[in-house]
């Protein structure tokens, strides 16, 4: 599973890198006055469809919408729900949730003559509502030779939990059909804060994915396919 | 300037899988402590010679595997994790011939409550113990058998670590 994982990701490493080398051969555009498209554009995370299709541990759909407001500031918004188990030696825990990241683009790339692409940085805040269950666990207790290992099976339920961050995102967005874009982005999180219940650390926060014992921070990444609305050209 | 951002980025992606292995100086469930002391001077620590500790599991021995045959005045035994009480054999002068146990057997009863205690994502739950009684006999047994242990004073009813006695006995 996890070996599946990092193929996946290592792939997507490899087609971002060679958008961005073939993207860099383009020249600077010239003085002519070009229109640029205004509109609404709005997808769906294929990485998420694709990983809830192939991984029985996880359910995940996301929705994502950017409204470009000047010639290279966008703002964007995701909302998604998600739903992941993880397990290992321990603990199998369920994290159960929706999520709504908000914030804006800034578009680095110069476009040739009436290309709409994008090589953007952005910002986002994000804030989840979840609940996360307990399914079972296993007693750590290295001295428990004559006894044996106990694992308990009755649930622990955590419900009304949430959490707040922030994220850097670095991404691109093509053209490859008219007004139909593919993207690719990674996102650096920060944990702002998250609330707890009964002592028990997040594991799994949803839009903000798995956690870290010793730090706040955060990773991510997203696939996207967005159609664009045109509403004025100017 | 931007291939630098991705480059950063990446490096930073893949290293992320720490924290996902319980490290070994994780704390662990705390075991409980007992001290033995001599009955006639209930101050005075006082060894006990050749100590074995067998649990008792479902009518089965099962032999404390670094309790076997120590002289010693402390000891630390783990408790069950699945209910709430533990029976021990304390054997004194413990010798084993062709697996028949020699030795003077007395026999331990303690009651507790646990509380599981979340440590973390990789280690998960330790358990912590709050003893609510403790007899130097078989409950089981009618009438109890007192043989080599002739008292006991529970010191620290609350075991969350291993640093102080939690149970003195006297003999």
């Amino acid at each position: 599973m996890k070996i599946n994982h990092m193929l996946k990701y290592y792939i997507s490493i490899i087609l971002a890198f060679n958008f961005f080398i073939n993207s860099f051969s383009q020249t600077e555009a010239d003085s002519i006055s070009i229109k640029n498209k205004f509109g609404l554009r709005a997808g769906v995370d294929l990485s998420k469809l694709l990983n809830s299709a192939f991984n029985d541990d996880y359910e995940g759909f996301e929705v994502n919408a950017d409204l470009r407001i000047l010639k290279n500031i966008y703002i964007s918004a995701e909302i998604g729900t998600e739903k992941k188990i993880i397990s290992n030696d321990y603990l199998n825990t369920e994290a159960k949730g929706n999520y709504l990241k908000a914030g804006g683009d800034y578009n680095m790339y110069t476009n040739w003559l009436g290309m709409d692409n994008l090589i953007y940085s952005g910002f986002r805040i994000g804030f989840s509502n979840f609940s996360q269950t307990i399914n079972s666990y296993t007693i750590y207790d290295v001295n428990n030779q004559p006894w044996g290992q106990t694992t308990y099976y009755n649930p622990i339920v955590n419900d009304n939990l949430n959490a707040l961050w922030m994220e850097f995102v670095v991404g691109i967005k093509t053209q490859v059909l008219n007004n139909l874009f593919l993207g690719f982005n990674i996102q650096l999180k920060n944990l702002i804060s998250d609330k707890t219940k009964n002592n028990i650390d997040n594991i799994y926060i949803p839009g903000f994915n798995r956690t870290y014992d010793s730090s706040s921070l955060g990773s991510g990444f997203s696939y996207s396919i967005s159609y664009l609305v045109p509403i004025i050209k100017k | 300037m931007y291939r630098l951002i991705l480059i950063v980025s990446i490096i930073f992606l893949t290293g992320c899988e720490k924290d996902d292995i319980c490290p070994e100086s994780t704390q662990t469930t705390p075991r409980l402590v007992i001290t033995f002391y001599d009955i006639d001077n209930t101050q005075e620590r006082k060894n006990v010679e050749s100590l074995a500790v067998y649990a008792v599991r479902d009518n089965e021995l099962v032999l404390i595997e670094d309790i076997s045959g120590i002289t010693t005045d402390s000891i630390a035994i783990p408790l069950r994790n699945d209910i709430g009480l533990s029976n021990f054999k304390f054997i004194k002068n413990y010798s084993v011939e062709n697996d028949v146990i020699f030795g003077d057997s007395n026999h331990i009863y303690i009651d507790y409550e646990m509380t599981n205690e979340f440590i973390s994502r990789a280690c998960g739950f330790i358990a912590n113990y709050s003893i609510t009684s403790f007899f130097n006999f078989d409950i089981l047994h009618d009438p109890p058998v007192y043989t080599w242990i002739q008292g006991y004073e529970i010191i620290n009813s609350t075991v969350t670590n291993e640093n102080q006695s939690h149970v003195k006995i006297l003999h």
